[in-house]
């Protein structure tokens, strides 16, 4: 039998070549794919559960215009922001609708300390996050910076992604963010005509010797 | 056994393996990891691993998908107190603990205790804690404890105090009728107030009923020594800090004494050598304890448990400490030529023994006849010392001892002072106060002691148990106390519980004495419940608990108000009636928030000892002869067995013998080789026809023809953790010799046990760790501590070096000089980073995770030194052995090694100089540790945290991550308590953090104020400052690592008269 027989035909090289690119091809999309399900802008931002008392933030903080540290009255006292104790809205509710269906939860947990409103946590940092609440607020991050402009959510949504790439973003440039400590509950503030965030960022940023963990790990992980 | 051949002549060792380069230690050293460190275990083959593998990477991809609920519950009900959640608060109580009060205050985050530290404010701690105080908070979180009240012996079911109290009622009418005939109490010694009131009411309502207190580990032989010196049982305290020449009596007052966390301060303040100005420097630290806490507002009456207790406010202590500015201290003027000396002499190699500048070996039963030839010597001339200093009698070397240290003492008349040990005999307890009289001075002080008489409690629970045999007890009411574990062997105690009709019994476990009573009542733990206590000075203290009961257990006091009839209930009310008499309103409400009452402390009495007494207890002494001596002794872990089921101190590693969960037949090597015995062996120790086979683990340096047994292990019934975990001492002691006898006899069963003992993991094999001198030299030439290594010349091979001039840098100071090796910091730090046990099977692989390893060297005493009768002491020597301790953790290099070899960059530094661990980035290649030349990196080779209980969740700590298998975990200084401070200083306005302001776990605990923490790049700090002194190094300084860490060299201060033959 002559050789050229056994030997492959010559065409085999291309088919090759092609099958590589292809492979390569549908690793990356594979990859890309992968990456795009698992980003935080892809799991994380939209969650929006639904939560045991339809709380609208709408109603009180954007049209009634309450401050936000009325309810979470820890945000510049502690690293965490409460969540507000019935007996906080019971201020109001004892005369304000004070029949209404839908806050019967909130009555039953004033009346009894055994039975709590059980809320559904929406914004979520990994545990071996130690975020701050009374770092950022008190340096002149304003809730909107993580929150969005929950002012106008009927139901409260992520809007950010919470991701570390997103946060070490404004840890190298909070100039970006700060504002004056006396706006930060403000969630519609902008810059005063003729003024750019930059500029005021920039301000707060020297005027206070704001130096955010950028490249020091336990500032975040310990 | 090999003999030992010492390569140069002050060499530091651990282990005998070591020391003889034995095949096992080459071996154990040389692989990269320990032998089963790095293995998979043989349970799960390599298929099975994958097959797991696979369906887990499955299961992942599913669950994924989903993201977890998480819910968060604000507070309900309608509030009173303003608390923020989130913020730490800090209460002031007492942990009450071998019949005194030790000062805590007590981290409590969100309502949960979390963290023991030191009350500053309290004279037993002034800051500082014990140990066991540290480890206390494990016990409240047991799962194994109590939960429910039970009736019957073999009854399942639960009942609950309700159905104690209605069930038990017609039994107390009886007995009421009966005038309290056949009741008896059994208790421990207890200083509270409130207890004591109940007893008195208890006298009232049952006049004929009896209280016992008996101890396992008791302070009996001191006080009957007091009575026999001054005809009451008073306590002595010593004023170690005014003691220039200190003799110890088989006395571990710097170790495992009840009082040593304020004994170790004390002494301490004699050890540093160093100037006043330096001394102040290193006591910046008080106060500092709890800087992270939030000023609270006031609290208001809520639910009874949390009734009015009172944070502490911590902002005016730490304004104080940033205060304290001292001197500055210049190179060199550390040096002082006056530090105290310590003569230990002792059976057992103890804490005290290893901080001595001079150790004599000698048998427990013959410490009574070295202090007779001494007081002799000393011009005493009591009846009754002839007889008992025949007890050393041909051993040169003691009397050697007994010329030198009669001079020594008499020399320093007025600071010289003698102390004895708590298992030592009574009638040596009355000769040393005898001596004190006349040499002490103002260093032994006397106050009255909580009882008025003195009653033996050894006596009393005999005799309680001859009545229980003889059927003279009908009730028998049994508070905290383990009797069936503990009491003597010869009184049989569980036979003779049999015959009593009704046992009750109030325990925090269903313990061996829970079980044999007809009633079980599950007692509340000391954070959960109200109390009081006094210090060993008297000072009174209210107990106030952190949490309400986890399992509405009661105390001890509701226990007795409602057997009694008592008009209050429950602890609180009890405790405030009592109070009434000294405290209310405002006062009150000041006692809780300070955590003591001012001025409430014993007077002080001008005693004189009665010399005729005392020469009767002396002559009326018997003198024990015999070959080999058996010495119980108080184990540094276990106490007397209460801790058995507390995972943090089975895995302490002992302080001398680096043993961790057993005991073993500690002896000295040339007893081992005179029994033909090996480390491991197990011997059958037969005493009076009792017997009790145990393993050797040999104690260079232990006495000759002596034996040490730790009591506390062999519980069956402690729970999960302690339920026979190594032998029970106690089947061998009887009333007769409760402290050490003779005629104990040793034979070998050859069976072997393996033992597991730290002693030789994370070897850093023969470098030059710790550096030493004596006084003299150290005062002669300042640099003999920096020359005793070579120093290269060092040079960067990285072309940009970090800067680390600005801002803040931390750094460390440990001196050598002070630590005594209690382990208090080891612990502190297991409890602050959520470091989890590994037990016993994991730490023989070498898998321990304790972040801070005590290293305990061996040496003898250097070749300038000379010995009685021409032995040459430099040489391996029995009669001459000295231990070093020195605490090792990440020494945060600024030139890590580890750094540079990790693939993920888990590990960086940031620009405070720390070196930092990034957990969730981590991915267990484990490079790091081999290559961190000081071998204090520690990786998680098993789930340690997974099977974790719920309650035991909540005592972890919710500022550290808790991690997971295969990360790599070390010290972070505390970086958690750091970041806390820097933002608490941020919110305040960016202001500079004060010295003093930041105090990692280690160094608040340490009673010795030895660790030093602060800003390197402030000059004015405690930790610049000290690491200025002349006597300041670092280690491996070849390596160019830089270590933040550097440690201040240990002196010695011997007496030449006994160095030079």
């Amino acid at each position: 039998m002559k050789a050229e027989k056994l030997a492959f035909p010559k065409w085999i090289n291309n088919a090759i070549r092609l099958g590589l690119v292809g492979a390569a091809l549908t690793a990356g999309t594979m990859v890309a794919i992968g990456k795009y399900l698992t980003l935080p802008e892809t799991l994380d931002v939209g969650y929006q559960p639904t939560q045991p008392v339809p709380y609208s933030h709408k109603l009180h903080a954007g049209e009634m215009g309450m401050d936000c540290r009325f309810c979470h009255s820890t945000v510049d006292k502690a690293d965490f922001a409460a969540v507000p104790p019935a007996q906080t809205c019971m201020t109001c509710h004892t005369a304000i609708k004070k029949d209404s269906e839908k806050l019967a939860p909130i009555r039953q947990a004033f009346g009894d300390a055994s039975k709590p409103v059980e809320w559904i946590k929406v914004h979520k940092l990994p545990d071996f996050v130690y975020f701050s609440h009374k770092a950022h607020v008190t340096g002149g991050i304003s809730c909107v910076s993580c929150h969005g402009r929950v002012d106008q959510m009927e139901v409260v949504q992520q809007q950010k992604p919470l991701g570390m790439a997103w946060c070490i973003e404004c840890h190298r440039n909070p100039e970006n963010h700060l504002r004056d400590k006396e706006f930060v509950t403000k969630l519609d503030w902008t810059p005063p005509a003729g003024t750019t965030q930059q500029e005021i960022g920039m301000k707060i940023k020297t005027d206070n010797k704001i130096h955010p963990p950028v490249e020091n790990c336990a500032g975040c992980h310990r | 056994m090999k003999p030992v051949e010492q390569k140069t002549d002050k060499m530091y060792w651990r282990s005998l393996d070591q020391l003889q380069e034995t095949p096992e230690f080459r071996q154990f050293v040389e692989r990269e990891f320990p032998e089963g460190a790095s293995e998979m275990t043989s349970e799960v083959d390599r298929r099975k691993f994958l097959l797991l593998m696979a369906a887990g990477i499955g299961m992942a991809g599913l669950t994924a998908c989903r993201r977890p609920i998480e819910k968060i519950i604000p507070a309900a009900g309608k509030l009173t107190e303003q608390l923020v959640p989130g913020s730490v608060q800090h209460y002031a109580t007492i942990f009450n603990f071998g019949g005194q009060a030790q000062g805590l205050l007590v981290k409590s985050n969100d309502g949960r205790p979390t963290k023991i530290e030191g009350n500053p404010n309290h004279p037993s701690s002034l800051g500082a804690t014990s140990g066991f105080a540290q480890a206390s908070i494990l016990d409240m979180y047991d799962p194994d404890r109590s939960k429910y009240v039970r009736h019957g012996k073999e009854s399942k079911d639960n009942k609950n105090w309700e159905d104690f109290i209605k069930a038990t009622e017609p039994l107390m009418t009886e007995l009421k009728t009966a005038q309290g005939a056949g009741l008896r109490f059994l208790a421990e010694s207890n200083s509270s107030p409130s207890q004591r009131e109940l007893r008195d009411h208890l006298a009232k309502t049952f006049p004929q009923s009896k209280w016992i207190t008996y101890d396992a580990v008791s302070h009996e032989n001191a006080l009957a020594g007091a009575n026999f010196a001054f005809g009451q049982p008073a306590h002595a305290h010593y004023a170690f800090d005014k003691a220039d020449v200190i003799l110890s009596l088989d006395s571990d007052f710097l170790g495992c004494d009840t009082g040593s966390t304020l004994n170790v301060k004390n002494f301490s303040k004699k050890r540093r050598a160093s100037g006043t100005d330096v001394d102040a420097v290193a006591h910046g630290g008080h106060g500092a304890a709890a800087t992270h806490g939030e000023k609270s507002a006031e609290p208001k009456a809520e639910a009874e448990h949390k009734t009015e207790s009172k944070p502490v406010e911590h902002k005016a202590e730490a304004a104080k400490t940033g205060e304290h500015k001292a001197a500055a201290a210049e190179p060199g003027s550390d040096i002082n030529n006056k530090m105290n000396r310590l003569y230990a002499v002792e059976s057992n190699f103890t804490l005290t023994g290893a901080m001595a500048d001079h150790r004599l070996r000698l048998q427990s039963h013959k410490i009574g006849g070295f202090l007779a030839a001494l007081a002799q010597k000393l011009g005493v001339t009591t009846a009754g010392l002839d007889k008992h200093k025949v007890a050393i009698n041909g051993y040169e070397l003691a009397a050697k001892w007994v010329d030198v240290v009669a001079k020594d003492l008499t020399a320093n008349k007025g600071k010289a002072v003698i102390v004895v040990g708590d298992r030592q005999p009574a009638h040596v307890h009355a000769l040393a106060h005898l001596i004190n009289a006349s040499l002490a001075g103002e260093v032994v002080r006397y106050t009255r002691g909580f009882e008025d008489k003195f009653e033996s409690g050894t006596a009393a629970i005999k005799e309680l148990a001859t009545d229980m045999e003889a059927g003279k007890v009908t009730t028998l009411v049994i508070l905290g106390v383990n009797p069936v574990y503990n009491a003597p062997a010869d009184l049989k105690f569980r036979e003779a519980l049999k015959k009593v009709k009704n046992s009750i019994h109030l325990g925090l476990y269903e313990d061996e004495t829970a079980i044999e009573c007809e009633w079980h009542v599950n007692e509340a733990h000391y954070l959960e419940s109200w109390g009081d206590g006094r210090a060993y000075d008297g000072t009174a203290s209210i107990q106030q608990p952190l949490v309400a009961p986890l399992y509405n257990g009661k105390s001890a006091i509701e226990v007795l108000a409602a057997i009694s009839g008592y008009p209050q209930t429950s602890g609180y009310e009890i405790v405030k009636t009592v109070w009434a008499k000294s405290a209310t309103g405002k006062a009150w409400d000041k006692v809780i928030h300070d955590g003591v009452q001012a001025n409430s402390g014993f007077a002080e009495l001008k005693l004189a000892a009665n010399a005729g007494t005392i020469g009767t207890a002396i002559e009326a002494a018997p003198v024990s002869t015999g070959e080999i001596e058996l010495n119980f002794v108080s184990d540094a872990s276990m106490y007397d067995g209460r801790f058995a089921n507390n995972g943090w101190m089975q895995e302490v590693p002992d302080p001398m013998s680096k043993l961790v969960w057993d005991n073993a037949a500690l002896m000295s090597k040339d007893t081992a080789e005179k029994l033909k015995v090996k480390n491991e062996d197990v011997v059958k120790l037969t005493l009076d026809g009792r017997e009790l086979n145990l393993p050797v683990w040999i104690m260079p340096g232990h006495a000759q023809d002596s034996v040490s047994v730790a009591l506390g292990y062999g519980r069956t019934k402690a729970g999960r953790i302690g339920n026979n975990v190594g032998g029970n001492a106690y089947l061998l002691r009887t009333s007769s010799a409760l402290d050490f006898t003779t005629g104990v006899k040793v034979s070998n069963t050859s069976d072997t046990y393996k033992l597991a003992s730290t002693n030789d993991h994370w070897s850093m094999e023969d470098r030059e760790l710790v550096r030493e001198a004596t006084l003299e030299e150290f005062v002669k030439t300042p640099e003999v501590i920096k020359e005793k290594v070579h120093e290269l010349e060092l040079i960067n091979i990285y072309p940009n070096p970090q800067n680390y001039s600005a801002g803040n840098q931390w750094g460390m100071a440990i001196d050598l000089n002070t630590c005594v090796g209690c382990n208090a910091c080891v612990l502190a730090c297991q409890s602050e980073n959520n470091i989890p046990i590994v037990g016993k099977e994991q730490v023989l692989k070498g898998r321990e995770m304790h972040w801070i390893r005590m290293d305990r060297y061996f040496t003898n005493v250097p070749k300038t030194e000379f010995a009685v009768g021409g032995a040459k002491p430099w040489v391996f020597n029995e009669d001459y052995m000295q231990a070093v301790q020195q605490p090792m953790t990440c020494q945060q290099c600024e030139n890590a090694p580890c750094e540079e070899v990790c693939p993920v960059a888990a590990t960086v530094h940031n620009e405070e100089g720390l070196n930092t661990m990034a957990y969730n980035r981590c991915v267990g290649t484990r490079y790091c540790s081999n290559n961190c030349p000081f071998k204090v990196r520690r990786f998680n080779y098993l789930n340690f945290h997974k099977d974790i209980t719920d309650s035991e969740k909540m005592g972890q700590n919710p500022d550290v991550t808790v991690r997971m298998r295969g990360v790599m975990e070390k010290c972070t200084y505390c970086v958690q308590r750091i970041q806390t401070v820097k933002i608490q200083a941020k919110v305040e306005g960016h202001r500079p953090i004060k010295d003093g302001e930041i105090t990692p776990a280690c160094a608040q605990v340490c009673p010795a104020d030895s660790i030093i923490f602060g800003n390197i790049n402030d000059p004015e700090s405690r930790v610049a400052k000290l690491k200025k002194q002349a006597r300041d190094y670092q280690l491996l300084t070849e390596l160019n690592v830089k270590p933040r860490t550097s440690y201040l060299a240990r002196f010695r201060n011997p007496n030449k008269e006994l160095v030079q033959a």
